[in-house]
């Protein structure tokens, strides 16, 4: 049923990268992309791919569950492969009709590959280690400079995380009550589009006005208890602080950054 | 004599959520029970303990991933099975069925079950007022939006839109949670008068053993997904350490006789209603 879509996926665990400073993680994605997108030649992907491969262990999430995430992108990933297979120039390995295929255009391709996989096994990385409420934090935190220009960075990331903590709870709301109109004979099942939108009806009228109702009880629940948005001395209960772990695997990830700028510079 | 066949009959049911997942669980577990035309059963059970599960199977709302569950002696996952009618003779109200209303007057929010069913304007009209007065509700509030009633009302309409459908056998989960005494009473004197009126059987699953002991006449003890204990109400309460032991209770009165027996006094502590318990204290006293 509709509980078993994942939303923003995150699998509870205690390896070395659920433990690292949210902050720190997001940081570190940003900075292994550039270093994604500075790569050139065998050896740098060669040893990018190593290292995903050794974070993806490191991480303890299941491997079939990375496969999962890269399952939707799936054609793009082969719709790049072929671009850069035939609109490459350089040397030709295989001609035929108005095709060719070249040496560059191989490699450029494989390349490609790696990149898009690696992207997104990193991206996921991140969602899979950092619970939502805990990203969310982080990315607060991150942004609090822009408060100087008068953007509300506390009011949207409470926002995003009420909006993330409300989604399996609306979720299960509408498995509920889809489960009591079929219980009354209504039926989602058949007939044409108008028929199966009007359908609708009895689930999507249920599903706000509960969905109204929770936001009123929760704003009357938070207000009881004295929320009043960003105030001048509002603290936290998690603090987030940066640790051993957190600048080892900063260095890391910058030496990394080092060693694929000098690979450019080797002789093969 | 004529032997009665059951209507509704679960055989060695079990239920499986997220199998292959992390997260897999067996909500029910090997649970077989006969439910007869005219049964009043009360459904007990831990939080967790499988009970909405199970009886979510009753309707055919879900599937179980062992097992069998027939309707009238026909397997109801059979290919073919017509599942949307047998929905209208096994009506289901869930848990806070007052989340569920939608329609712009009472009278037609009773009557989409009916309409659902394929039913003539008059017989539609019919069958909402004979569930409303089933239920309590009074005529003035037909023409109303179900969204300016009170809590109970609107519970009742709730209630009132699945008895309308008729149905042979009516499930209701924790019908009065939530409720003050009054409108308990109120809600399982209406789900009393429709199982003697329809003579319909009635499931119905509560945390108060007091409704249970009040209206069932068999009681379902669930425990870990397993079925501890079937039997008539007497029964059932009778062994009052074992549902202690898995977290359920008796109900007070009962619990006044054992603590009587504690103290020595010889009391059957089977009896569980307040008149007869009032009596036996009274006779004992006058001797």
């Amino acid at each position: 049923m509709i509980k078993d879509i994942t939303l923003g996926q995150y699998f509870p665990g205690n390896s070395l990268i659920h433990r690292l400073d949210p902050r720190m993680k997001i940081i570190l994605l940003l900075l292994y992309m550039v270093v994604l997108f500075m790569a050139s030649g065998w050896v740098a992907y060669l040893l990018l791919t190593a290292v995903t491969v050794f974070l993806m262990l490191l991480s303890r999430i299941p491997v079939k569950l990375y496969l999962r995430g890269l399952r939707p992108l799936l054609i793009i990933i082969c719709f790049t492969a072929l671009l850069n297979i035939f609109y490459t120039s350089g040397e030709v390995l295989v001609q035929f009709w108005v095709f060719k295929i070249t040496k560059e255009g191989l490699f450029n391709a494989a390349y490609m590959i790696l990149r898009i996989l690696m992207l997104v096994i990193a991206t996921s990385m991140l969602t899979y280690t950092t619970s939502p409420i805990v990203l969310t934090g982080g990315l607060e935190s991150l942004l609090s400079p822009l408060r100087v220009l008068r953007i509300p960075v506390h009011e949207f990331s409470m926002m995003m995380t009420m909006a993330l903590r409300f989604i399996p709870t609306l979720l299960e709301e509408t498995d509920k009550i889809i489960s009591a109109q079929k219980a009354r004979g209504a039926d989602f099942e058949s007939g044409n589009l108008i028929r199966r939108v009007k359908a609708l009806t009895p689930v999507l009228i249920p599903l706000f006005v509960s969905a109204f109702r929770r936001a009123e009880e929760l704003a009357t629940a938070m207000e009881c208890r004295g929320y009043t948005g960003e105030g001048k001395n509002r603290s936290r209960f998690v603090q987030y602080r940066l640790c051993l772990r957190d600048y080892a695997s900063l260095l890391f990830v910058v030496g990394l950054g080092a060693a694929v700028f000098f690979t450019d510079f080797l002789p093969f | 004599m004529d032997e009665i066949k059951p209507i509704l009959s679960a055989e060695n049911l079990v239920h499986t959520y997220g199998v292959g997942t992390p997260f897999e669980k067996t909500a029910v577990d090997g649970v077989s029970v006969d439910i007869f035309p005219n049964d009043y059963i009360g459904v007990i059970g831990h939080t967790g303990s499988g009970k909405s599960t199970f009886i979510q199977h009753l309707n055919g709302l879900i599937k179980p991933t062992g097992g069998t569950l027939r309707f009238q002696g026909e397997d109801i996952w059979q290919k073919g099975y017509d599942l949307k009618s047998l929905r209208f003779r096994v009506g289901m109200v869930f848990q806070y069925p007052e989340h569920q209303l939608f329609e712009e007057t009472v009278e037609k929010d009773i009557g989409f079950g009916p309409k659902n069913m394929g039913l003539s304007a008059e017989e539609i009209s019919e069958r909402v007022h004979a569930a409303a007065e089933f239920a309590g509700i009074p005529e003035k509030l037909l023409s109303k939006s179900p969204f300016d009633l009170s809590g109970g009302q609107k519970r009742r309409v709730a209630i009132a839109g699945i008895m309308a459908m008729r149905p042979e056998i009516i499930i209701l989960d924790e019908p009065t949670a939530g409720l003050d005494p009054k409108g308990r009473e109120e809600i399982l004197s209406g789900i009393k008068e429709y199982h003697e009126r329809e003579h319909a059987a009635v499931i119905l699953v509560s945390h108060s053993m007091e409704d249970i002991a009040r209206n069932a006449q068999k009681v379902m003890v669930m425990h870990r997904g397993k079925l501890e204990m079937f039997a008539p109400v007497r029964d059932v309460f009778r062994r009052a350490d074992r549902l202690r032991e898995i977290g359920l209770d008796v109900p007070q009165i009962t619990g006044i006789l054992l603590r009587l027996k504690e103290q020595g006094y010889d009391v059957d502590s089977s009896l569980y209603s307040v008149d007869e318990v009032a009596e036996l204290i009274l006779h004992m006293r006058n001797k």
